[in-house]
């Protein structure tokens, strides 16, 4: 028998990697579900779920990368919302991984969780949009052995905004992203990456959400970032030597 | 046999399970507020709850068949001024040293996420002052309203979401409030 799927004390947050992707608990419904019907002494499959982030916004391309000749340090404010609210756990959750990208762009010299010199902050926040009713959809799926499979949407909305310091105007870039949740008998979203931990899709939506919205900001010129152009073409080979025709 | 496993099921899916509210995490708002010029440093006093609270209301809050509790035991008075601390401290305007004090009362905390349409509300009566000299003394409230699954996993995790959420709402009212800004500037 499969054993029941309980959320454990403060595991809600555990298992839902802080509370990111409403998604996330379609799963754990599902489970529900799945779990009461083997009580009563039904057989049922396993439903299966994969997360699927959307290719429209991908990575920086390396050319368009901004870079800036003189960076100065930051404060960097990061807050996670879910449909426009404070989640604390999702914010937790992530934090270190935003420290650690705004830190990989280069772009300052200093990014500190509290006022730097110049007084310069980047302002960073995430809100989740979870679709309407997917909680439903998911015990529909669980209660139904995944044979009625669902795709939910959970949007994403990355805002980034730069407040030089002393009086100087805000700039502001918002970046939309999506991430799929595949459970059951569905097929797959188009023009996705497909993962099978939850985690690891979440991993690259941040970072594709947060380099895309920075960079914006980046290559404002206010900011004065420049974008670093295509890669000079590496030296030509000499030819190789021909060999003179065999007469 | 099955009537009993679908009891115990259904016994254990709705059982008591609680959440630990999260450590105050950063309010964009309340830090921007907290930053500005004429906003001096404050050192933090007491959090506690109101005498008038019902019994136990400060120690957890129910949802449905689950419980919501302030993190490392304490009470959710204590969470709000550990909130209001998060967000000074990242301002560098938390000074224990500093003469404005600020304290707190915590008159209401609920949380009903029943099916429907949910609620949740907190308050506070805070204190400031200056010297010894009470300077500002007024009760704000932070309250919300949520669309409530009749799942009950689903409410839960939302309910404790939006309970949580009312904390640096409170805090963004505080320090955006009018009249505790002019007490502010006045105390210098």
């Amino acid at each position: 028998m499969t054993p029941l799927h309980r959320p454990a004390r403060s595991g809600i947050v555990g298992a839902n990697k802080g509370g990111i992707a409403m998604t996330s608990w379609i799963r754990a419904i599902a489970a529900i579900a799945l779990s009461f019907l083997l009580l009563l002494g039904q057989a049922a499959p396993a439903s299966a779920s994969s997360f699927y982030v959307d290719n429209t916004l991908g990575e920086v391309a390396p050319e368009a990368m901004a870079k800036v000749a003189t960076p100065k340090p930051v404060q960097l404010l990061f807050q996670f919302t879910t449909d426009g609210k404070a989640n604390a756990h999702a914010t937790k959750y992530l934090q270190t991984q935003i420290f650690d990208l705004v830190r990989k762009s280069a772009l300052f010299s200093e990014v500190s969780e509290t006022p730097v010199a110049g007084g310069a902050v980047l302002m960073i926040t995430i809100d989740n949009i979870p679709q309407k009713n997917a909680a439903g959809k998911g015990f529909a799926t669980g209660l139904t052995f995944g044979l009625a499979g669902t795709v939910v949407i959970d949007d994403y909305v990355f805002t980034a905004e730069y407040a030089p310091g002393a009086g100087a105007a805000t700039i502001k870039a918002s970046v939309p992203h999506r991430l799929y949740t595949r459970i059951g008998n569905k097929s797959a979203p188009p023009n996705t990456t497909e993962f099978k931990k939850i985690d690891q899709a979440l991993a690259m939506l941040v970072r594709q959400g947060i380099n895309h919205s920075v960079n914006r900001v980046a290559l404002d010129p206010a900011f004065g970032g420049v974008a670093q152009g295509p890669a000079a073409p590496a030296a030509a080979p000499a030819p190789a030597a021909t060999p003179a025709p065999q007469q | 046999m099955r009537l009993r496993l679908a009891a115990i099921g259904l016994a254990l899916i709705a059982a008591g399970c609680s959440a630990t509210v999260s450590p105050p995490a950063t309010s964009i708002r309340a830090v921007r507020s907290a930053s500005a010029a004429d906003f001096p440093p404050l050192a933090l006093g007491t959090f506690v709850p109101s005498p008038q609270l019902p019994r136990g209301a400060d120690q957890a809050v129910g949802l449905r068949a689950s419980t919501i509790k302030p993190a490392n035991g304490r009470s959710f008075a204590g969470f709000l001024g550990e909130t209001i601390a998060e967000q000074l401290r990242l301002a560098a305007k938390l000074d224990p040293a500093s003469p404005l004090v600020l304290s707190g009362v915590m008159v209401r905390t609920s949380a009903n996420p029943k099916i429907g349409t949910a609620h949740g509300a907190i308050a506070a009566t805070f204190r400031l002052t200056a010297r010894g000299k009470v300077v500002f003394e007024k009760t704000l409230e932070a309250g919300a309203s949520w669309n409530s699954s009749f799942i009950g996993a689903v409410a839960i995790m939302n309910a404790e979401r939006e309970y949580t959420a009312l904390y640096p709402q409170l805090v963004e009212l505080l320090f955006e409030d009018p009249d505790f800004r002019a007490a502010l500037r006045a105390a210098r």
